[in-house]
Order: C-alpha cells, then sequence, then structure tokens
C-alpha cells in the first residue's frame, strides 16, 4: 500500500516535471503491481506453512486414550508380578537343591500338679503346680552328607533333670538298599510302641504315655541297629534290630549293663498297626555293683487303631528280670487301653492302666508293686503344629506299696514314709495337667 | 417334555464342568521318564515308605505348606489332612528315620525341579500342565 502511494506520488511529481517520462511510469507500475502480487503470494504461503507446523505440534501432543491407558497400565502390573513370582519360584527351588541341613524341633510346657501331699509322683510332680516335671524342649539337625548317607544329631532338655543338656541322639544312617537302612551312633531303644519318641509330645494323643506301661526314662544305647521295610500279605511291615552298649538307666537305681540287643516287628495296614518287641540287657551293673544280675528282658506287644476319626490303642509289657535280679526285682506286668474320638479339632480320650508285679521269687515280706489308673483327657488342635492338652488321671490300687517303677517316692523318715503309703493306699492320688506340645 | 427336560439337564452340567475340572492335581515326572504305578504307590512314595514307583527310582518333591495343590493332593491319595501328615512325620523325624519330601515352591516350582532334575517326581495343578513335564495320573 505504502509502495503504491509512494509510487504514485514519484510518478507524479516525474510526470508533472516531465512528459517525456510519462511511458516509463506505466512500466514501472506494471512492475509494482507484479511484486505487489508476489508478496500475497508468499505471506498465504506463510499462512499456510504456519497452519502445517501449527497441525504437527498438535499432533506430537496428542494423548492417548483413557482405557487404551488403562489397559497398558494392567499388562504391565500383570507382566511384572508374574516375573516376580517366577523369580522367587525358582529361587526356592535353587534353594530345595542346596539344602542339605534340615532343622526340626520340639517343645512341651505343662502345668501340673497332684492331689497327694505326701508322696512325690513320677518326674517330680507334687501337690503344687509345677512346671518341671513334663516341660521338655529338644532341637535336631539333620545334615545330607551325601546320597545314601545322613547324619543325625539331637540334644534336649527336660525341666525333670533341671534343663541340663543331654543327646538321645547322634548317629550317622546309611541307606544299604532301597527298603533296608543301616544307623550306628547313640540311639533310644524302641521298647514300646512310642518309647523311641516318648519326649515328643506331639507324637501321641495324652499328655504323657500311661506309666503303668512306659518307665518314664528313656533307654539308651549306642551301637548299631538295621531297619528294613517289606510287604507281608498287603501290610507294609518291618522289622528293626539293634545291638549296643547299654547306656540305660532306670526309677532308682542305676542300671549299666554289658550289651543290649533288641527285635521290633511292626506291621501296618491303613488304620491297624500291630507291634511286637523283645529287647535284652545282659550282665547288668546296678548301683555300680558290676555283674550284679545277668538280664533284664522287656516283652511288648501293641495294637492300634486309628482311622482319623476314631482312636483305639492297647498295649502290654513284661518285664522280666534274670536270675540273680529275681530274688529283688519281681517280673512285672504292665498294659493299658485308650479309646478317643476326633471331633473337628477337639480329640478327647480316656485311658485305663495297670501294673503288677508277678508274685514269683519274691524276698519273704516284700509285698508286690502295684497300681492301677484311669484317666481322661483332652487334645486340641491349635494349628497344625501345636497342640493344647487337659488330662486327669486318677491313681489307685497301691495296696500299701509305692506303686510300680517307683513312680511315688516317699519320704525317707520312717514315720513319715508309713504315712505316706497309708495315704496312698486309701486315697490314691490324682495328677492334673495342662499345657502344650509343639513340633517345627 | 423330556427334550426341554434333557435340555435343562444337560445344561445344569455344563456348569458344573468348569467347577469340576480346577481343582484336579495331576502327579508329574520328566518327560523322558517312563512310570506307571497305583495311587497308593504314588502315596507310599510321598509318605517315605518306598522309594521307587514301578521299579523306577524316583525323589518326590512337596510344594510348599499350605498351598491348595498340596492340600487336594494329600487328601486324595494318602486321606490325610495336614495335621495327619505333621503328626506321621514328627515321629519318623524325631525318631531318626528320616525326613519329609523337600518343598520346592508352586506349581511353577515343581516344574523347574523337575526340568532341573530327573530323578523327581511331584504334582501340580492339572491347569498348570505343559510341556515340560509327563502326566503319570490324575488324582482323584
Amino acid at each position: 500500500m505504502k509502495i503504491k502511494l509512494l509510487s504514485i506520488l514519484v510518478a507524479s511529481s516525474i510526470g508533472a516535471a516531465t512528459p517525456a517520462l510519462a511511458a516509463d511510469n506505466a512500466a514501472i507500475m506494471k512492475r509494482l503491481d507484479q511484486l505487489e502480487a508476489q508478496r500475497q503470494a508468499d505471506q498465504s504461503e506463510i499462512q499456510s506453512l504456519r497452519s502445517k507446523i501449527q497441525q504437527l505440534e498438535a499432533q506430537k501432543f496428542a494423548p492417548v486414550s483413557s482405557t487404551e491407558a488403562a489397559q497398558l497400565r494392567e499388562e504391565i502390573v500383570k507382566v511384572d508380578k508374574k516375573a516376580s513370582q517366577r523369580i522367587d519360584s525358582v529361587k526356592k527351588s535353587i534353594q530345595g537343591d542346596q539344602d542339605k541341613l534340615k532343622i526340626n524341633g520340639y517343645m512341651s510346657v505343662y502345668g501340673v500338679k497332684s492331689t497327694n501331699e505326701a508322696a512325690t509322683l513320677g518326674s517330680g510332680i507334687d501337690n503344687h503346680i509345677g512346671f518341671n516335671s513334663d516341660t521338655i524342649a529338644g532341637i535336631q539337625f539333620d545334615y545330607r552328607l551325601d546320597e545314601k548317607i545322613d547324619a543325625v544329631v539331637q540334644l534336649q532338655a527336660e525341666g525333670k533333670d533341671d534343663y541340663s543338656l543331654e543327646t538321645p541322639w547322634a548317629f550317622l544312617r546309611y541307606k544299604l538298599a532301597p527298603s533296608t537302612t543301616l544307623r550306628a551312633g547313640r540311639m533310644v531303644a524302641p521298647l514300646y510302641l512310642y518309647a523311641d519318641s516318648i519326649d515328643v509330645g506331639y507324637t501321641y494323643a495324652w499328655v504323657r504315655p500311661p506309666v503303668e506301661m512306659y518307665n518314664t526314662e528313656r533307654v539308651q544305647y549306642t551301637g548299631v541297629d538295621l531297619i528294613h521295610n517289606f510287604d507281608l500279605a498287603g501290610w507294609d511291615s518291618s522289622v528293626q534290630i539293634l545291638f549296643g552298649d547299654n547306656d540305660g538307666n532306670t526309677n532308682g537305681a542305676e542300671l549299666r549293663g554289658d550289651y543290649t540287643t533288641g527285635i521290633a516287628l511292626t506291621f501296618n495296614n491303613d488304620a491297624w498297626t500291630l507291634r511286637l518287641a523283645d529287647n535284652y540287657t545282659a550282665n547288668l551293673s546296678v548301683n555300680g555293683l558290676d555283674n550284679f544280675a545277668d538280664s533284664v528282658t522287656y516283652l511288648s506287644a501293641s495294637v492300634r487303631y486309628d482311622n482319623g476319626a476314631l482312636l483305639v490303642l492297647a498295649e502290654g509289657r513284661r518285664i522280666e528280670a534274670g536270675a540273680l535280679l529275681e530274688a529283688l526285682v519281681s517280673d512285672s506286668d504292665g498294659f493299658y487301653a485308650t479309646i478317643g474320638y476326633q471331633i473337628n479339632n477337639f480329640m478327647p480320650y480316656a485311658t485305663w492302666a495297670k501294673a503288677y508285679s508277678v508274685e514269683e521269687n519274691l524276698l519273704p515280706g516284700v509285698l508286690p508293686q502295684t497300681q492301677e489308673s484311669i484317666g481322661l483327657g483332652v487334645r486340641y488342635n491349635l494349628t497344625d503344629k501345636v497342640v493344647v492338652k487337659g488330662e486327669a488321671t486318677q491313681y489307685d490300687g497301691f495296696n500299701g506299696t509305692s506303686g510300680v517303677s517307683g513312680f511315688a517316692t516317699l519320704p525317707t523318715n520312717p514315720v513319715a514314709r508309713a504315712d505316706a503309703l497309708q495315704k496312698l493306699d486309701e486315697d490314691g492320688a490324682t495328677v492334673m495337667s495342662l499345657g502344650i506340645d509343639a513340633v517345627f | 417334555m423330556t427334550r426341554q427336560f434333557l435340555n435343562q439337564v444337560m445344561l445344569a452340567g455344563a456348569m458344573l464342568l468348569p467347577a469340576l475340572a480346577s481343582a484336579e492335581v495331576v502327579v508329574v515326572v520328566h518327560p523322558s521318564v517312563s512310570v506307571a504305578g497305583s495311587k497308593d504307590d504314588v502315596a507310599n512314595l510321598f509318605l517315605g515308605k518306598a522309594s521307587a514307583l514301578g521299579g523306577v527310582s524316583l525323589t518326590p518333591i512337596d510344594q510348599e505348606e499350605g498351598s491348595d495343590a498340596r492340600e487336594e493332593f494329600y487328601q486324595k491319595a494318602a486321606g490325610k489332612s495336614q495335621a495327619q501328615l505333621n503328626a506321621y512325620w514328627s515321629r519318623i523325624v524325631f525318631t531318626g528315620k528320616g525326613q519329609p519330601p523337600r518343598e520346592a515352591g508352586d506349581d511353577d516350582g515343581i516344574k523347574e525341579s523337575i526340568a532341573k532334575n530327573k530323578g523327581l517326581i511331584g504334582y501340580i495343578d492339572s491347569d498348570a500342565l505343559d510341556s515340560s513335564v509327563k502326566k503319570v495320573m490324575s488324582v482323584k
């Protein structure tokens, strides 16, 4: 516009000045028009380029639709989760292959009280609530040395022994054949069905196995044993043979033997278990006196029916004293029967037990030791590794004696002792226990 | 009338099928292993009463405690709950007679372990079955 005005001004000034320049004015005007047209064209091109740039910029920042974004996010989370799960799982399987050491343990804690004021019963049960008689803690290490050999050590501390550290099991286990295992070291003699697991309350229904059958002490030996599994007419069977140095002791006397040997046969078929065992300890010394007696034999028979709901269990044993011991210690028989029923997490049970000396070859004036008991209890599954048990057992039939296997420990004072024996005879004793058993 | 009834029954049946299918547990081994046995034989293997299945020496592996497949497997194959299994194994462990099968994680963990070691036998949910393992049997 300005140029046009200027050009008109210039043209008119020049036209006014010289008529000869009029023809050149037309040419300049034409040229100016051309320039103007070009300028217009350039402007419109600039405009279109500008709008194109704007378009491109807008496209660059275009957002993904919200549903697409949500889907993508979900996918990422899923893949991430799956990846971390797989990593964990693979880690665990590698771990499993490398685990050569397995640590297991057990623990029992019980509060126990008896109604008898004069005598101490069993492993230190008296007229006051005590926690030592049945409190036990144990830990076991299983180390896989190689495909066929394991080393096992079990350490244990019992309240009744002032929590002194003991080693009931310390042996090497060798897999001779697919169904045959050889063990060598320190072990517990499997006299009866639960004799070798007597310290692990979790392995049986009662607070403690009936004392009329089970002496409260383990019988230890250091030697070898062989376990062979076989099939007998559809019954899963096993035979266990042992031989070793006897380290056992029994209530009241320290009994050590030159050697101990035994055999146990077990037959299993679904709910049924049958067991027969014979253990023999020879060349005993009692309380340090060597060659005091020639032997003690433990014979037992056991029957168990357990279908998960109903439990019926009965065992019997005979302890036979060898020739020399016979004069002082009579053969003794003991047996019990237990029935229990599992209702959800509770199992109430009842036990009847009896033990007595077989009255042969006794010194004159010595009464045959006897006792009898009836017990009621309940076991509750708190978790699948912890059980709570409550039990009350009435002991009777002492007949003026202190029971079997030194069950009742009497005061030494003769007057107090006679008094205690009388009380035991007249009233018997009720033992009440409440506590828990756990394994890990 | 009958046709309509039959249709309804079939429909109801078809609706039940998915629910039944997902609860199945299968016993698996490495694809190169050839083995056969009964449900009792498998149970004996996992309970430590046998160390071979149909003459083939195999080592059982368990899924981790609490896994659905594990509970299902032991309930169907051995008729035992986890609490009963704990009681069973406790007696064996603490009298020094053996140890329960080693744990190897979940369905994926079992498959990984078997892929690495042909001598293992395990159980997984039937949904997790793929070409990395061979099915020995379904546990019903």
